[in-house]
């Protein structure tokens, strides 16, 4: 009865509150716009329907994350505000039980909270069936999809938070109590669950709000499950909801027992015993003292004692806040996180690196709108801290007598400014102490403190800074301590996502500026001017938010909106108004001389305006496509570089040639695109332009004399790129003082209609009405198949010149340099045909050089191995000369001779570990070269085999083109990753492959779904770069390496450089069909034709010794074999093939396998079946596959341990 | 500091809250130096026009002036020269008396560290902390804690000091030490006391206020006022069946118990009748009669007999 009455009091008491409706709105929006900014996209790229039972699921994890913060607040309320407001004085002595007490309040405040979620499904109705989403992206509405979503996710979140939260604020007697469980509960569901990334089934487990869970189900799930399959506790999911049941019971529990009716402050630790002494010492003085004690002290109020009082108040402010728990302790435990992170952050691919500093301080730095987990951190505690700043003095009582001293309100704003911004550098002094000590902690570098604090201090914080203006500023606006976390966070949260919201320009988002980048080569580049244009306008933005916070801060007892816009205006006097006014002009001219870079001197386009350029450009020019066009046979550039100047001029012949049967009347060129200017277009013979389409870059010249089959003529063409100022993405930094790199497929003009200039994607397709088509051509679109971006042979010449100081890089050989007028110039021409991709680079650069000779041909055919290298980062140079070496040696041997006299790697500035393999030269980013091999636990040397892969693109991709249909990755990656193989097998000893391998393999860990097409049509990361190569490995083990080089020989033999038609994957699979046997052809067409798992398993493992010492092993074995289609259909087929079995020895210290004492292949069939072989010394470890040379996802429990038997 | 204490000027203030509570209506006061009381029972407008006089909150009608200092416009001219010490005020529990007055003090405009640490001690000394000083405010009983605010009013040699309720929660030893110390505070500056007290006036303030309901029912000099209603006060001990009739047939002005019975004033300029005894009369009289209506601007009289029974 009692309980009845507490549950229905609180109840009502939250339900009339305007907050609680101001949570379920916000909840609800949040719902709203997750389906329609996010999910909506997605489902018009074909990826699910929009009202699939798991993406419901997954805008509920989403949802509970932002749901925590509301919901502390409600439980917070519910527990702790008897105490707060004192009122406990007198429920606690009512008589009422505990029992009743807490289980209403608790009750009241899980009913709140259920009520609250009930927002999620709210939004995601109004979403689907009012936002005007497409009715084809929706299934048939499903209640079962709501209801699970609503019964086994947000309910039980909703159970598990409210106890959480409420145990705390009850035990605590604190309202904030709540938001500490609420912070532990994100944390664990979010930030663990991210760390716990390799923990197996655990991270699905530890997680209270089913995040993980349900987040990995949209990636594992295939197409068919995605869209049908109803979110139901099973598995991992099952246990985790059982464990939080239990854990939330538990908890309860325990707050119920340890929860005393009595004060507060005498609840468990008794007073200072000082108390009672004090009254007696008053009452021994009977007069309080007298008289003379009136200070005459009178200062002169001005301006100078404004700013000694502003000086007090911030360092007192500031030393309140940092003693607090809230303050320097938890940003000394945060920084130090932050440190141990640094560790595994500082990797690429698993590789550590060296932590150079500018390496590091791209990880621990972030601009306010593209958040990194350690910025969001501060910025939450910011909102946390103004929020307290803004309060506290009211919250305590001890408003009024503040705000009747005589201190302006500019000083009690400021001086709480400058204190959180005071704040926000102790952070950064923490966060750079804790890079620096990671740095030193993992050694081969030395922390540059200058750059630290010049980043730190010049850069971070001036975006820490603007945010904690920003935070107080709502503060003041709001008046409402929580409803203000509230709406800076959904502030936040709108700068984070604009650019979602189609809101682009940088002039238009708080704090929005272009990156700044640091990296050794390049230094700061060009990236800093913009960013301090536009900081500096968002800062004059922020001292008018300021002047704002002045105008409408708190002091007394009005709050009503009329009144503070009254007083508002009554303070906005005198010099607030000149201040105001600098102000304005210094926007308006900051904001005038932004725009004009942005949109004058660039053309300013977003993405969705650029997506509708590309579609014009289809829909205008397609149709030329098919025109027969002369093709690109040689080019002659005379290049002048200007570093400093940012500015770069180019004067281009192209030769032609009429390779068509038929005469050509017109030529179509294609302008390059990214911030050139091609000028003075010609031909050496009379010709007219037809058509000038500058926006899009397409010309049409009309021939006045057809160009004959096999005639050629010359175009000739200037281009020039000059850095003017800075668009909205920041300034151009292609050219740069140091590290200038540019190609020829973003600057040249080309020849023809560019179907790589299309829209690629589905919903972008059908929102510009442009015919539907698959993001990449299917393999059997013969019409697609005649497509392949820069296939062109050509003949490479170029005469470049750049400052003295620097290095210029080009295709082909060096001829000649020289310097003229302080200006260095490069001659570079090619000896043999290069495809007409290629790049140039200038800047200051170490050379390390090797040669290669190949054994078989004469000195002539002498390669030369350059490393052009950042000076100073000298380890992994020599390392990759070698790998070039042995590369070289064992493409030719295996597929054919190298055209070229040069090979390169080119140092390329930027926090980027990628390569890109362009003719002779392959382009390395800058953190390639601090990859540090030999820290790695895994024993495995990635800069080697990544050079193998990248020297193979010589053959594969550079020699061998591949159409430009599904399948393409499988002729370029899949062949380059299967040729290192080779490379490191025969080159580098017996432990390097296996290491390969497996860090290869380490991909089949992430989850992802089985549904796929088969790997013919591969057209993805895991497809390219993973099972291809392992296919074709797997392949070589079964019929000889040898037959399978011989496959791509001739495969490349029947596909010369430059002619048509290009290679496909039915090609490759054509020769490979070629060399495999009949008996094997079944295993062929399992590997590629088909999207084949194996199911294998070694049920058990027994040996026993023979007489004479050898040792007969008994294996139980299972085997499966099943097809799954890309909609994620799974069909069991029969198995029948010859898969290896193995027997190891003990392995030897250090090892993970012994030597093995049998590897034979054995027939094996669908279901359970016994082995029985014999082997010469004791086994340790047996299985099936146990090399993993089928796809087997589930490969731990292809092997077992061998138990000997009596 | 040769500076002319300045008085106090309200005119036609009025203040009606959003919630429809009229709790100033046209105040009118002539407040000089000295101490000035305002005597009221709870909710009859004091802490509004407390926290007004204190630049907290904005009449809605209404001036109020400081000497030549307009209160509403020129609040900065006013907290340099004014003393708050709010009904109802919290403290940092885990600050020291001694830091948190140090805080203060810079508020008040005292930014000069040897005159600020001066002006603390003397302060803390005049209210009797010193020894306290290193304490936590956390442990202050509620005597130290308003001997504490009293301390933080002082800050600066205020020229209006405002003391709202202060003597609400002291025990008898420490009101009057309290009151001690703020008379002689009251030689110097305006002082203006609210309480519903009326001992508090009587023995401190040379000059009153009574209001009620927004209203000020007397404005006089206490002795003056106990004065003026010289033989017009009348008592009887009666039983309490008897109090409805006597309110009928006389002008109750109070009924208290005593020893079981009731004891009965009546303001009446005559003998009111048999078994009625005069009374010389004291403040308490003053302050029930002017409540009651029986004393006070005669325009209020026809109004308040209407609303009594």
């Amino acid at each position: 009865m009692k309980l009845q009455t507490i549950f229905a009091f609180e109840f009502r008491y939250q339900l009339r509150r305007a907050t609680t409706w101001l949570y379920f709105g916000a909840l609800l929006v949040l719902a709203f716009l997750i389906v329609t900014a996010n999910y909506a996209s997605d489902a018009r790229d074909g990826y699910f329907l929009v009202n699939a039972p798991v993406v419901i699921a997954s805008v509920a994890v989403i949802c509970s994350g932002f749901w925590l913060v509301i919901g502390a607040s409600v439980a917070g309320e519910a527990a702790a505000r008897d105490v707060q407001t004192r009122m406990h004085l007198l429920t606690y002595p009512a008589p009422a039980s505990k029992a009743a007490y807490l289980g209403g309040r608790f009750l009241a405040a899980l009913a709140l909270n259920s009520l609250l979620v009930l927002a999620v499904p709210l939004g995601i109705l109004l979403a689907m069936y009012g936002s005007g989403i497409e009715a084809d992206l929706l299934g048939p509405l499903r209640p079962a999809a709501y209801l699970t979503t609503l019964g086994f996710i947000l309910l039980p979140n909703a159970l598990f938070a409210t106890a959480t939260q409420f145990s705390v604020a009850t035990l605590s007697r604190r309202a904030m109590g709540s938001y500490l469980g609420a912070t532990t509960l994100w944390a664990t569901a979010y930030l663990l669950g991210f760390a716990l990334q390799h923990a197996g089934e655990w991270r699905y487990v530890v997680d209270p709000m089913g995040f993980n869970s349900v987040m990995d189900y949209l990636t594992k799930w295939g197409p068919l499950e995605r869209n049908v399959r109803l979110v139901l506790p099973e598995g991992s999911l099952l246990a985790n909801r059982l464990l939080w049941l239990v854990a939330s019971l538990g908890l309860l529990a325990f707050t119920y027992f340890r929860f005393r009716f009595v004060l507060p402050e005498t609840g468990s630790k008794p007073k200072p015993a000082q108390q009672p002494t004090t009254d007696k010492a008053a009452l021994e003085q009977p007069q309080w003292g007298t008289g003379n004690a009136r200070p005459l002290v009178k200062e002169p109020y001005g301006v100078a004692t404004q700013l000694r009082q502003l000086r007090l108040i911030t360092g007192d402010t500031f030393w309140q806040l940092a003693k607090s728990k809230y303050g320097l302790p938890l940003l000394a435990v945060l920084a130090g996180l932050a440190a141990l992170t640094l560790r595994g952050n500082l990797k690429a691919r698993g590789v550590p690196l060296l932590p150079r500093t500018d390496f590091v301080l791209h990880l621990l730095t972030a601009p306010l709108t593209e958040p990194k987990f350690c910025t969001i951190l501060i910025t939450l505690l910011t909102i946390f801290y103004a929020g307290e700043l803004v309060w506290r003095e009211r919250e305590t009582g001890l408003s009024d007598i503040t705000n009747a001293a005589p201190v302006p309100e500019w000083v009690l704003f400021g001086g709480r400014f400058l204190a959180l911004a005071m704040m926000s550098g102790v952070w950064l002094v923490l966060l750079m102490a804790a890079g620096g000590v990671a740095q030193v902690a993992l050694g081969g570098t030395t922390p540059e403190i200058g750059l630290y604090l010049q980043t730190f201090f010049g850069l971070q914080l001036v975006e820490c800074v603007l945010f904690a203006l920003l935070a107080l500023l709502v503060h003041v606006l709001v008046n409402q301590k929580f409803v203000g976390h509230l709406v800076t966070l959904a502030v936040y949260g709108f700068m984070v996502f604009a650019h979602l919201l189609g809101i682009e320009h940088k002039l238009l988002v708080y704090s929005a500026s272009p990156h700044w980048t640091y990296t050794d080569m390049a230094g700061f580049g060009p990236t800093l001017a913009p960013w301090l244009w536009f900081k500096g306008y968002w800062l004059a933005w922020a001292l008018l938010l300021a002047v704002a916070g002045v105008l409408f801060w708190v002091r007394g007892r009005e709050i009503s909106v009329a009144s503070r816009l009254q007083l508002a205006r009554r303070r906005f006097t005198g010099s607030l108004i000149r201040v105001a006014a600098v102000i304005t002009v210094a926007i308006v001219g900051l904001g005038g001389f932004i725009f004009y870079n942005t949109n004058v001197l660039h053309d300013y386009s977003n993405a969705s305006a650029s997506a509708a350029q590309r579609a014009v450009y289809e829909q205008r020019y397609r149709r030329y496509q098919n025109v027969p066009q002369p093709q690109l046979t040689g080019v002659n550039l005379r290049v002048e570089l200007y570093p400093k100047q940012q500015t770069a001029e180019i004067q281009g012949t192209y030769l032609l040639v009429n390779n068509t049967p038929v005469a050509i009347d017109s030529v179509h060129v294609a302008t390059g695109t990214d911030d050139v200017e091609t000028t003075a277009v010609a031909f050496d013979q009379p010709a007219r332009p037809v058509l000038t389409d500058v926006e899009l870059g397409h010309y049409i010249y009309a021939l006045n004399k057809p160009l004959l089959p096999g005639d050629s003529l010359r175009l000739r063409f200037r281009v020039t790129h000059q850095a003017h100022g800075f668009s909205n993405r920041g300034a151009d930094a292609q050219v740069l003082a140091n590290g200038t790199s540019f190609r020829n497929l973003e600057w040249l003009p080309v020849i023809g209609y560019q179907p790589y200039r299309e829209l690629d994607e589905t919903g972008a397709r059908k929102a510009h009405g442009l015919a539907p088509r698959p993001a990449t051509y299917s393999l059997y679109d013969v019409a697609a198949r005649r497509y392949a971006p820069f296939p062109e042979q050509i003949r490479f010449e170029a005469v470049v010149g750049t400052d003295a100081g620097q290095t210029v890089v080009a295709p082909g050989t060096l001829r000649r340099t020289w310097t003229t007028l302080g200006r260095r110039y490069f001659h570079y021409a090619s000896d043999a045909p290069i495809r007409n991709e290629y790049a140039f680079f200038s800047a200051n650069y170490a050379v390390q050089e090797g040669k290669w000779r190949n054994p078989s041909a004469g000195a002539a055919q002498e390669v030369a191995i350059q490393i052009y290298y950042p000076p100073s980062m000298t380890e992994n140079p020599a390392r990759m000369i070698r790998s070039a070496q042995a590369s070289l040696d064992y493409y030719t041997r295996q597929f054919g001779p190298y055209p070229h006299r040069q090979l390169r790697f080119v140092a390329q500035p930027g926090h980027s570990f990628g390569n890109h393999a362009a003719p002779i030269n392959i382009t390395a980013g800058e953190g390639f070269f601090l990859l540090n091999t030999k820290a790695d636990k895994r024993d495995f040397d990635l800069v080697t085999a990544v050079v193998a892969h990248e020297v193979a693109h010589q053959w594969w991709g550079n020699q061998l083109k591949q159409a430009y249909v599904e399948g393409a990755g499988l002729i370029s990656e899949s062949l380059a990753w299967y040729s290192a193989m080779g490379v490191l097998e025969d080159n580098y000893g017996a432990d390097h492959l296996p290491a390969l391998l497996s860090f290869l393999r380490e991909e089949n860990e992430t989850p992802r779904t089985r549904a796929a097409k088969p790997l013919l049509q591969a057209d993805d990361f895991y497809q390219n770069y993973r099972k291809g190569p392992f296919a074709l490995y797997a392949l070589s083990q079964h019929i000889g390496r040898d037959r399978v080089n011989g496959a791509l020989r001739q495969l490349l033999a029947k596909h010369r450089p430059g002619t048509r038609p290009f290679a496909t994957s039915l090609d490759l699979y054509q020769e490979l069909q070629t060399a495999t046997p009949d008996s094997l052809q079944p295993l062929l067409h399992d590997l590629f034709r088909a999207n084949t798992f194996w199911e294998l398993a070694t049920t058990n493992a027994t040996a026993k010794q023979l007489k004479g010492g050898a040792w007969q092993v008994t294996l139980g074995l299972q085997a499966h074999k099943l097809v799954v289609d890309s909609a994620g259909t799974e069909t069991k087929l029969p198995m029948q093939e010859w898969v290896e079995v193995g027997v190891f020895a003990p392995a030897k210290a250090g090892q993970k396998t012994g030597r093995p004492l049998y590897l034979q292949k054995h027939l094996i069939t669908s279901g359970q079946q016994t082995i029985v072989l014999t082997v010469p010394s004791k086994p340790a470890k047996a299985g099936l596959d146990p090399r993993g040379l089928l796809i087997d996802w589930e490969a731990t429990d292809n092997s077992k341990a061998v138990t000997a038997m009596p | 500091m040769g500076k002319h204490p300045l008085g106090l000027s309200i005119r036609n203030v009025s203040k009606k809250y959003a919630n429809g509570v009229q709790a100033l209506n046209n105040v009118s006061l002539n407040i000089p130096p000295g101490m000035y009381g305002l005597l009221g029972p709870n909710g009859a407008g004091k802490s509004t026009l407390m926290r007004t006089l204190a630049t907290l909150q904005e009449p809605d009608e209404g001036q109020v002036f400081l000497g030549d200092i307009d209160v509403v416009n020129q609040k900065e001219e006013v907290r340099q020269t004014l003393g708050y010490l709010p009904q109802e005020f919290g403290v940092y529990p885990k600050a020291t008396a001694e830091d948190l007055l140090d805080y203060f003090a810079v508020l008040k405009g005292i930014t000069n560290r040897a005159v600020r640490r001066a002006t603390t001690e003397a302060l803390l000394k005049q209210t009797n902390l010193w020894d306290k000083r290193k304490q936590k405010l956390g442990g202050y009983s509620g005597g130290m804690r308003q001997r504490f605010g009293v301390a933080v009013a002082l800050l600066g040699n205020p020229q209006l000091l405002i003391v709202d309720e202060p003597t609400a929660g002291l025990d008898p030893a420490e009101r009057v030490r309290f009151l001690n110390l703020l008379s002689e505070i009251g030689e110097n500056s305006v002082v203006i006391l609210s309480t519903h007290i009326v001992e508090d006036v009587s023995e401190l303030c040379t000059n009153m206020a009574i209001i009620n309901q927004g209203r000020i029912l007397l404005e006089a000099q206490p002795l003056e006022a106990v004065a003026a209603l010289n033989g017009r006060i009348w008592r009887k001990l009666t039983d309490k069946q008897a109090l409805p009739t006597l309110e009928q047939e006389h002008h109750v002005i109070s009924a208290k118990l005593l020893s079981g019975r009731t004891m009965v004033h009546v303001h009446s300029p005559d003998q009111p009748g048999n078994g009625f005894d005069p009374v010389e009369p004291d403040l308490e009289d003053v302050y029930f009669s002017a409540m009651t209506g029986c004393f006070g601007p005669a325009i209020q009289q026809p109004k308040m007999e209407e609303v009594a029974p």
